[in-house]
């Protein structure tokens, strides 16, 4: 008799874990490998190249008695406390949940900051905060000639300058995911308030509030670890300045390890930031861990519109709002609209800023204020930032950098979802000793500060011959989306009748037969969520493009950024302008033709943080 | 795989399709399937009948290949296929979900498997057609399965076993996710096409009405093992024990508890068992079918008598159940949709015992029945206490023995 075990099993069992290599070697490689040289290598005193030369904790009190460092923790913790962001994306979501008309339009204006690259968001604000031409010089022109607000120049306020840059862009995420937690909560609760007749707002307050303690602790999480790993806002809008005083920890760990080349002060640094990160993540996740639900979770599923068990609870993103609809314009239904429409005014203005300027030529920006429509419209600056803006001694235009993205996206969007299909399969169907604990690390690295690991991958990058390629990006890319897009893959196909599986195992299909011919084509819509995610995701990064990339092959985020800020000549801000613009207008026009799909993306992303 | 695929002696596995020794299927240390025997024969319809979590699906699966045995052996058409994989085990299977691929045509479905299983393009076409007029399907081949009804989707996802003209077909629940009518539709139309194609069908359902219908043999499972099997008409009038006698019938037998004193049992009623197998002074349980209680005049010469009050009536116009209560116990009778009961009546109930054991074993008149709790779990412990294992028996040992 066969006792021996099912070999065929066996076989297919194989594959499964062949299919899952990739994500157990970035689990094993890079999340924990990776992790683990970086904190040994901070005992040391590496310089360039890093070396074990071990001066235990010699590191660390440099590090805490460094008045950079300490301002940098300073900082991070005022914008901690100031992370105004829950608060106001709890204010949208509530105002969004009154049953309002335009519902949709509100909802794109507020979300679509987080479409773009932080460097876009940091050039915009460079440019409305202007001391010459931004709110300063209107308020004075408007005869407050005593009025002074410079916090790009002021140590004191640039802090709130980032700010409001910070809440700009990522007010719209939270708002997001409270609204899909507002919209969760079981209708029957309205219900029954208006029959007990409790005020709104005391709902608001006593229940509903109380009901949504997940989500906000959901909501805490991600922003702490995106405050941890602030970098790009900075390098873009204050450069640390004036002086030290907008540094933060992500770009002293930059700027030690590639430009003071003192690596064991660079990897003491970025172990901290992995400490903290833990330290917020760790009890989450225990937290988590006991209680499966996951508001994101819902938001995963393959098919969106039919989640028949969900029946009772209201659709998450769209159909009808919790309050019954207001007949009349009352005092309250004016508030709401007067809220929603100021708060859509701050989101709306740096775009109106940012096309206005770049279609004025140079005269008209320095007479007129950035609020002002162009008089003269003028198509000069986006021709010159597209084709012979310069950067230092290069004048070829952004246009470089825009193809280099594209060869950037193209490839690493494709692998990279292709693998976390694969592997989000592997998880679901083909379960394999230990295939869970991969995931676990693999979602647990989806939080560690990039910090920490790009230095090792240099090295590994450097060994296989691919440091400074677009290729070497492109595998960067690949790994550190593999996370959300495997996570995105694996909720989507368990949510799939599991006898439908069975049906295709019964029918013969192998391995792949059964991946590709029926569960790919089911999965379509996850599909189109993850490319969006991975394209805009990766058209907006910029820490990566930096390291791992040559100049000639630098990313468009990139490439703005040095355009932007670069020293030599008269500062043309109708060209950088249309630059920025140019470089967000392929995450833009994703998001505009996308709609919900994106939001979906978004909330998924979320916990990509 | 030649190994695993080795042949029996055939005189052992002769006329049989499907066989199942002994398997065992774990979840960590929990084992799901007890030892279990099953032979199904050639050309058999059988339906495996249970409550939820008996077990039945988890059997369904591991003939299926599905959820490999941990242990055991499962023979299908004379080879050992405990470890093949399903596509190689000469199986087909239909859902409860139906889970057609949503992606592709009614056709696309069918031809799925063949073409994985590397079947000719140009012997593809024929096959279809033939199993499409099986089940009247030739108007839908082109369309997808959300343009279906219920019924339809269900239909194609068993006309996509016969496409493969598989030895056995294997139905978890099919027909479970439909409507009433629907149900019954499709449920002769089943029965119909078995007989056409005389392949052996191996069928899962918690519907007795549907097992009793369909099934050439039934076998009644809880927690993992078969407590019977057998023709639908044995089951019904010979049950092993008392978990049987509850689970088949609608509504199901009155179980009233009592003692047997001699040759008389004392409860809820008092009834003269004169005939059976058991005398003594021990506890019992006296199993009364509903629709074998009779009322009125017509039944007034009947030996046992007992008065009930009526609860509740529930007119289903061929018949009716009526809800009664001897004293404190619930007391179901079934009656003629033309007896007129109104609730708060006292009923007088009349029933005849069987035939003595003594004249004939297979009697057709099986009115009264005593049944016994060994190795019997349904039973509260409460109402027999220390006494489970003395009870007296349902029927004689012989029928145990055939088990």
């Amino acid at each position: 008799m066969a006792r021996s075990g099912p070999p065929l099993r066996r076989f297919l069992n194989w594959q499964a874990k062949f299919a899952a290599t990739p994500m157990i070697l970035t689990a094993l490689v890079v999340f924990i490998g990776c992790s683990l040289w970086t904190v040994v290598h901070s005992f040391t005193n590496s310089r360039l190249p890093p070396r074990l030369d071990f001066v235990g904790l010699a590191q660390y009190e440099r590090l805490w008695s460094t008045p950079r460092w300490l301002v940098s923790i300073e900082n991070l913790a005022m914008y901690g406390v100031c992370a105004l962001t829950l608060v106001i994306g709890f204010l949208l979501a509530v105002l969004l949940d009154q049953k309002i008309r335009f519902e949709d339009g509100f909802r794109t204006i507020i979300l679509f900051p987080y479409a773009l690259s932080f460097i876009v968001t940091g050039v915009v604000c460079q440019w409305i905060l202007n001391p010459d031409f931004g709110l300063q010089h209107i308020v004075r022109s408007a005869g407050f000639s005593g009025f002074s607000f410079d916090p790009l120049n002021d140590p004191s306020l640039v802090i709130l300058a980032l700010l409001a840059a910070g809440i700009w862009q990522g007010a719209g995420l939270t708002k997001v995911i409270v609204l899909a937690g507002l919209r969760g909560i079981d209708e029957d609760v309205w219900k029954a308030r208006r029959v007990d007749g409790i005020p709104a707002w005391k709902t608001y307050l006593f229940i509903v509030l109380q009901m949504m303690k997940p989500v906000f602790a959901t909501c805490i999480v991600l922003i702490s670890a995106r405050i941890i790993k602030l970098y790009d806002l900075v390098v873009a809008l204050t450069r640390r300045g004036p002086g030290i005083a907008s540094e933060v920890p992500a770009k002293y760990v930059y700027d030690y390890m590639f430009g003071n080349q003192n690596l064991g002060q660079g990897f003491a640094a970025s172990t901290m930031m992995l400490a903290a990160v833990l330290a917020i993540i760790i009890p989450f996740a225990l937290f988590r861990l006991g209680r499966k639900r996951h508001v994101g979770r819902r938001l995963l599923r393959c098919r969106s519109g039919r989640t028949p068990q969900h029946r009772s609870a209201r659709p998450l993103l769209d159909g009808p709002a919790s309050l019954a609809p207001a007949r009349r314009l009352s005092g309250k239904r004016i508030m709401i609209y007067g809220g929603l429409l100021v708060f859509s005014a701050y989101y709306l203005l740096p775009l109106w800023v940012m096309v206005m300027t770049s279609l004025k030529g140079m005269p008209e920006i320095r007479i007129g204020n950035i609020f002002a429509p162009a008089v003269e419209i003028t198509f000069e600056p986006w021709v010159k930032a597209w084709s012979s803006a310069c950067t230092g001694l290069n004048c070829g235009g952004l246009s470089r950098g825009f193809w280099n993205s594209v060869a950037i996206v193209v490839p690493a969007t494709i692998l990279s979802i292709a693998v976390a299909a694969v592997n989000g399969y592997a998880l679901v169907n083909w379960r394999f000793k230990g295939s869970e604990v991969f995931f676990t690390i693999l979602i647990f690295g989806a939080f560690i500060p990039y910090q920490v690991m790009i230095c090792p991958i240099v090295i590994i990058l450097r060994e296989i011959r691919l440091m400074g390629s677009v290729w070497g990006l492109v595998l960067v890319h690949v790994v550190f989306g593999m996370p959300i897009i495997t996570l995105l893959f694996r909720n989507c196909f368990s949510s799939l009748p599991p006898e439908l599986f069975k049906a295709a195992r019964v029918d013969g299909g192998g391995f792949w037969g059964i991946f590709l011919r029926v569960l790919v084509p089911m999965s379509l819509p996850i599909l189109t969520v993850a490319v969006i995610l991975q394209v805009t995701g990766i058209w907006n990064d910029f820490l990566f493009g930096v390291i791992y990339t040559r100049p000639e092959s630098h990313p468009m985020t990139v490439q703005l950024n040095n355009i932007v800020n670069s020293v030599q000549g008269v500062r043309e801000y109708n060209v950088n302008m249309a630059a920025t613009l140019l470089t967000g207008l392929v995450p833009l026009t994703i998001y505009f033709l996308s709609g919900k799909l994106f939001v979906r993306g978004i909330a998924a992303g979320a916990v990509k943080g | 795989m030649a190994q695993a695929l080795r042949a029996e002696p055939r005189s052992e596995l002769d006329g049989i399709s499907v066989s199942i020794r002994d398997p065992t299927l774990a979840y960590g240390v929990v084992e799901v399937l007890g030892d279990l025997k099953l032979d199904v024969n050639e050309g058999e319809f059988l339906v495996l009948l249970g409550d939820s979590g008996c077990g039945k699906s988890t059997l369904l699966n591991c003939i299926a290949g599905l959820q490999p045995a941990t242990k055991g052996q499962i023979f299908i058409s004379g080879q050992n296929v405990t470890w093949a994989e399903p596509s190689e085990r000469g199986i087909g299977m239909v859902f409860q979900s139906y889970a057609l691929y949503p992606q592709m045509t009614v056709e696309g479905n069918m031809s799925f498997g063949l073409k994985n299983a590397r079947v000719p393009r140009d012997e593809i076409a024929p096959r279809i057609a033939r199993a499409a007029s099986a089940l009247q399907l030739e108007p839908l081949l082109k369309r997808k399965p959300a343009a279906l009804s219920g019924g339809q989707r269900q239909r194609v996802a068993i006309d996509r076993t016969l496409v493969r003209d598989v030895d056995v077909s294997l139905f978890d629940e099919p027909l479970s996710n439909l409507n009433a009518k629907l149900r019954a539709e499709l449920r002769v139309e089943l029965k119909r096409l078995h007989q056409n194609l005389g392949n052996t069908m191996i069928y899962v359902t918690h519907d007795h009405i549907e097992a009793m219908t369909l099934a050439d043999r039934i076998a009644i499972m809880r927690g993992g093992k078969i407590q019977q099997l057998a023709t639908a008409d044995d089951i019904y009038r010979r049950r092993a024990n008392l978990y049987v006698a509850g689970f088949i019938g609608s509504p199901p037998m009155n179980l009233l508890p009592g003692r047997l004193d001699g040759n008389i049992f004392h409860g809820p009623l008092e009834a003269d068992v004169t005939g059976y197998d058991f005398t003594g002074r021990l506890r019992a349980v006296l199993g009364i079918r509903p629709e074998h209680v009779r009322t009125g005049d017509a039944a007034a010469a009947l030996p046992i008598r007992a008065e009930a009050r009526v609860e509740v009536v529930e007119p289903m116009g061929a018949d009716t159940p009526v809800w009664t209560r001897l004293g404190d116990t619930p007391f179901r009778v079934r009656l003629d949709g033309e007896d007129r009961v109104r609730a708060g009546q006292v009923l007088v109930h009349r029933l005849r015992p069987r035939q003595p054991v003594a004249v004939r074993r297979r009697h057709r008149d099986a009115d009264l029945r005593l049944c016994h709790g060994e190795d019997d779990e349904t039973v509260p412990a409460t109402l027999f206490g220390p006494l489970r294992h003395a009870l007296c028996r349902c029927d004689p040992p012989s029928w145990r023995a055939r088990l």
